[in-house]
């Protein structure tokens, strides 16, 4: 178990290195930065030390050390420069690779098509690809960088440090073989103490979450005052296993934060004997200098600087790793929506008549057949009522007549050719439809309306909405037709929203109508009107009506019921 | 600032946490720029003693030696320490400010809390309650460790060199707040679009996730593409200038440093020709300037969280500061009738809108089995909420138990009614704890009532102690359901409400259910919701309601 764990982190930090890959440069960038500013770094020391030296040792006076000054000026300027670009650049890649990855989902949903979006929580996915494809920036902007310069700038360090002094270097270097136990060290308790800590937190919020959503229950059982007592008691309990988790992966950046401050001291301290001539090893040619000791002194704490940034990063690393899971997830997710061919729809002018033959569908997962050989032939112009209760695959024969499904075996076609070789577009242009959940897209009224029919004139627009019985109300909105609809549908009731999506099938005046329980979660009132307006719509066009209310299904020139799979006529409606 | 104050009040209990968690702070920068500071007076002076010819005999160096191995180890300990204790500190707070915030909302009833309207307010709500759990790590302790090691660095340099004294405190008080001031009020318009860009490209991918069958049929999939490339393209560029901004503050605060260290040079080079300072004093000086910008460099990542703190705490304040609209008296009248029900010309609508009931009369006798009928929006809920008091009625009286329903506290009150409302919330746990709401039941009523619900068998070989997740997330709809209804016959009260307790099951299992509510708890009054046919043929009364009106005279 701990195994496979193990394994799927690794594909996971696999796969956000290969999504990170689209912006390969711009983390090249933010590392050269990076990397360049080492070097001006060490510049600095050295000016640095150079002026306190001439000063200290020859008395120099300001007039002598100007130059530097103005040289550690120039430093400066280029370091600031430099972490302006590394930022930058890391902004860049982060804004690069999760427009990338979000074009990449989008395309997916599409692939996966409506049939797939019908059975998710709308909200779900969208989380995944606002807040978890966010979840990536830290990771590409800030810590696939520092990754490499908490290797690159130590070894910058280094470079400079041994040609100067080698016992120095040797302090320094003791620890070098020890950076990749930091690394693991900084990496995995960290993460470790990160995760704790950010699951903890959570978890709390899920219970929190949990007691206030609740609270009308708790207050029915009369719960609610003895909650308080108890959010205490369970935030006590999460503080202290947490605290306790905390207080051993603490002491890993301890151990960090020893080496830094001890290698300055030991520096310090071999430097001063030296100078005293007590210690007489470490220099090259000379013995070391004043001049060189600062220097020394001053890169000590920098060479451990970019391995404790590494570890404040981590984090972002994790929240990134834990959004790839679910990532993954969707772009793993399999594709059963058909393709759609190339033919074109004969005879639809004429009417269509539709036919589904020897029909069989299977869930995956799941063993009883949802379409066991279903038949089903509507000659053009025909209406038929489709019954039963929910869960028995009236949605998923709606999908198969839309072609936004194939069936495992059998067929179903459109005047006689399979609708999978129909051209989607030529085949969902024949189509209106009506469903019990009607979705408004953010926009105005006018734009739901029109894109049904996207040159339709002002007249046709109304008349639609006459046939609908939706003018009165859309009359009466402050801004009419130019009404912006956002979240949810601006203020309209489900009866005025079912309204307009009838006026939209108005408007596209389509041969086949089909209708997903287009009454359902109405007011007595709307349903009138709605039932009214359809009775019109469906003149003269063929129609298929699911629905689990006898008196919707009553217009119908036939009522079948979806049972066990098949379809059977049901007597009592005539 | 006002807004946090009420926050800030709850951190006295943890004062002691609070103090010491920054205390070790600052001792941790202390030690680290004592460190840097006296190794670089050590080796000057080491240097200037062996030019001079002088060998470890001649020259203390045991009390520096002592006091950079001092520092370092200090360092060490105290970065530790401040870890532990302000993480202690801050779970000690959150235990603190969720109890309190808790205390505040718990009172204001169903009434107000629906102002806060839907899962999405709620979910930012707790977001905000998270923001300032981290007002104490992230803001507080930063500031204060900041300050003080202005003062302490002010202090400590005016012993040698006022002058380098006066440039290190503009120095650090311009890259500490100046810096960090100027980051936060250009990133505030930005800052506060940005949720907007969020919300507004959550909306367009909402509409296609949802709304793709419509968008395919009638031709809408371009469009919807577009405005979502657009919308985030929108989010992404309010995104860079918000990092621009920061990389911004960034390289300022890396300048500000940088230079303060240069101009502190000047007079402190010319004080060593004019032997105002001792040249191996030249390195301590500086060097305690260079190092005192680290307790700096966290303050305008504290700033932006302030921004965020501070906001969260108007958003909750608001709510903290609503007062609960339904007032029960402190003590009440105790019921006259159990369980008897009565309407009597009852008026009713939420918040000033249309109204919902429309003079509604009728009565319950106590033991007597009722079904309440109508579409959705005909104000079979509302009837509920008020008789449950989540709502005054607007006219008309509500009485239970013979007494209006006003004039019971809330125990008594409560103590009458059962009910099973809608949507059901469960909570996370166990059937178990799900169940002990309704009381102390003993486990094995508890499985009975479940056995005959056909819930029992469903829970497998964990029985009672089935973990049943967030919101019942591992059980089925009907499950849930059946779960929410164990729950409501469990708990003993002289009226049952149920609303919709057959919404969702197959007819089997409905029918079994129905079964069980003819029989169960007899004498027990019951008024059950329903808009399914089925369901209401099986009650000996029935209420129609339609359009907040009673349609169906009802004889008394």
């Amino acid at each position: 178990m701990q195994e496979l764990s193990r394994e799927n982190r690794r594909t996971r930090t696999a796969w956000l290195r290969s999504v990170a890959g689209a912006a390969r440069r711009h983390v090249m960038l933010a590392v050269v930065a990076g990397l360049l500013s080492g070097f001006v770094l060490v510049l600095q020391a050295d000016q640095l030390s150079r002026i306190i030296a001439a000063v200290v040792v020859e008395g120099a006076t300001l007039g002598t050390v100007e130059d530097a000054l103005w040289v550690l000026l120039l430093a400066l300027v280029l370091r600031a420069v430099l972490a302006f670009l590394r930022d930058w650049a890391g902004q860049q890649a982060s804004i690069r690779v999760r427009s990338g990855l979000r074009a990449e989902l989008l395309a997916k949903l599409e692939r996966l098509g409506p049939a797939w979006c019908q059975g998710q929580r709308a909200g779900d996915v969208s989380t995944l690809l606002l807040e978890q494809v966010e979840a990536l920036d830290g990771f590409v902007a800030r810590y696939l960088p520092q990754m490499a310069l908490a290797v690159g700038l130590p070894l910058i360090i280094i470079a400079f440090v041994l040609p100067q002094n080698w016992a120095v270097a040797l302090i320094f270097l003791f620890s070098a073989p020890l950076i990749p136990l930091f690394m693991a060290l900084v990496g995995m308790k960290a993460a470790d103490a990160n995760r704790r800590n950010f699951q903890a937190l959570a978890n709390l919020g899920a219970y929190f979450l949990d007691v206030v959503q609740g609270l009308s229950t708790l207050r029915l059982f009369q719960r609610s005052r003895g909650e308080a007592q108890r959010i205490h008691r369970v935030s006590e309990e999460f503080r202290l296993r947490t605290m306790q988790v905390l207080r051993l992966a603490f002491l890993s950046s301890a151990v960090l934060e020893f080496f830094a401050s001890v290698s300055i001291a030991v520096t310090a301290v071999y430097l001063g004997f030296s100078f005293l001539g007590e210690l007489d090893f470490g220099y090259w040619d000379t013995p070391v200098t004043l001049q060189q000791g600062l220097f020394l002194l001053l890169l000590a704490p920098e060479f451990y600087l970019p391995l404790r940034e590494l570890g404040t990063h981590y984090h972002a690393r994790q929240e990134a790793v834990g959004a790839a899971d679910r990532l993954i997830d969707l772009l793993n997710e399999v594709e059963r929506a058909p393709l759609g061919g190339t033919a074109s729809l004969p005879d639809a002018q004429a009417g269509v008549a539709l036919a589904l033959r020897q029909v069989s569908l299977t869930w995956p997962g799941r063993h009883d057949a949802l379409l066991d050989g279903l038949d089903l032939s509507v000659a053009a112009g025909e209406h038929v009522a489709i019954m039963g209760p929910s869960g028995t695959g009236k949605s998923t024969l709606m999908n198969l007549l839309l072609g936004f499904q194939a069936p495992d075996s059998g067929e179903v076609t459109a005047n006689g050719v399979p609708v999978a070789q129909l051209d989607p577009q030529c085949w969902l242009g024949a189509v209106a439809w009506v469903s019990q959940q009607t979705t408004l897209f953010p926009g105005t009224l006018r734009d739901n309306l029109m894109l049904a029919a996207p040159d339709a004139s002002a007249d046709a627009l109304w008349q639609a909405c006459r046939d609908a019985h939706a003018d009165t109300f859309i009359a009466a909105l402050p801004q009419g037709l130019d009404t912006r609809i956002e979240e949810g549908g601006a203020g309209l009731s489900g009866g005025q929203i079912q309204r307009i999506a009838l006026a939209r099938a108005f408007l596209k005046d389509a041969p086949v109508l089909l209708l997903d329980e287009p009454t359902a979660n109405l007011d007595r009132d709307s349903e009138r009107l709605v039932v009214a307006a359809l009775g019109v719509l469906s003149r003269g066009r063929t129609v298929v009506t699911l629905t689990h209310r006898h008196d919707t299904a009553q217009g119908a020139d036939r009522v079948l019921r979806l049972e066990q799979g098949r379809l059977v006529p049901l007597e009592e409606v005539q | 600032m006002k807004a946090l104050i009420p926050y800030l009040r709850q951190m006295r209990p943890h004062l002691g946490w609070v103090l010491l968690g920054a205390w070790l702070g600052l001792l941790t920068l202390v030690a680290s720029i004592g460190l840097l500071s006296l190794s670089g007076w050590f080796i000057s002076a080491t240097a200037l003693a062996g030019l001079a010819g002088l060998g470890a005999q001649q020259f203390n160096f045991f009390t520096p030696g002592a006091g950079v191995r001092g520092f370092a180890i200090l360092r060490t300990a105290g970065r530790y320490g401040e870890r532990v204790v302000s993480h202690e500190a801050t779970f000690r707070l959150i235990t603190r400010l969720r109890t309190w915030f808790y205390q505040q909302l718990e009172p204001l009833g169903p009434a107000r809390l629906s102002q806060l309207g839907s899962a999405q307010l709620l979910n930012r709500l707790l977001a905000d309650i998270g923001a300032l759990d981290n007002l104490y790590l992230r803001v507080l302790a930063p500031t204060l460790i900041a300050l003080s090691v202005v003062l302490l660095v002010a202090l400590f340099l005016t012993l040698f060199l006022p002058d380098v004294a006066l440039i290190a405190v503009v120095g650090l008080l311009v890259a500490g707040f100046v810096v960090p001031w100027l980051g936060y009020r250009l990133a505030r318009g930005v800052g506060e679009a940005q949720p907007e860009a969020v919300a507004q490209l959550r909306v367009a991918l909402v509409a296609l996730v949802r709304g793709m069958a419509d968008l395919r049929i009638y031709g809408g999939m371009a469009r919807a593409r577009t405005q979502i490339v657009e919308r985030e393209a929108h989010l992404l560029a309010t995104q860079q200038r918000m990092g621009m901004i920061s990389a911004l503050t960034g390289s300022l605060m890396t300048l500000v440093s940088g230079l303060t260290l240069i101009l502190a040079t000047l007079p402190a080079v010319i004080a060593v020709r004019d032997n105002l300072l001792a040249p191996a004093e030249l390195a301590l000086v500086l060097f305690c300037v260079l190092a005192a910008f680290e307790a700096v460099m966290p303050l305008p990542l504290a700033y932006q969280y302030l921004g965020k703190t501070r906001a969260a705490a108007q958003r909750l304040n608001e709510v903290v500061d609503t007062k609960p609209q339904i007032r029960f008296p402190a003590a009440g009248v105790v019921p006259r009738t159990p369980g008897s029900i009565r309407f009597d010309d009852v008026y009713f609508s939420y918040r000033s809108q249309q109204p919902v009931l429309k003079g509604i009369s009728f009565s319950v006798a106590p033991g007597e089995r009722l079904a309440l009928a109508g579409h959705s929006g005909s104000g079979k809920t509302s009837l509920i909420n008020l008789l449950v008091r989540f709502w005054d009625a607007d006219a008309g009286v509500v009485e239970l138990g013979g007494q209006p329903i006003a004039a019971y506290d809330e125990s008594t009150l409560r103590a009458q009614l059962s009910v099973m409302d809608q949507p059901v919330h469960l909570f996370a746990g166990s059937v178990r704890d799900n169940l002990r709401l309704a009381g102390d039941v003993d486990d094995q009523r508890m499985r009975d009532l479940l056995a005959s619900l056909r819930l029992l068998e469903a829970l497998g070989p964990e029985g009672l102690d089935y973990q049943i997740g967030e919101g019942g997330s591992r059980l089925s709809g009907g499950q849930r359901k059946r779960l929410a209804l164990a729950r409501a016959l469990l708990r003993p009260a002289p009226v049952l409400l149920l609303d919709e307790p057959t919404e969702g099951l197959d007819a089997d299992t409905a029918a079994a259910v129905l079964d069980l509510l003819a029989e169960i708890n007899p004498g027990q009054t019951q008024l059950l919701i329903s808009h399914h046919e089925q369901v209401l043929a099986r009650y000996p009364r029935i209420l129609r309601l339609d359009q907040g009106r009673l349609v169906t005279p009802q004889p008394d």
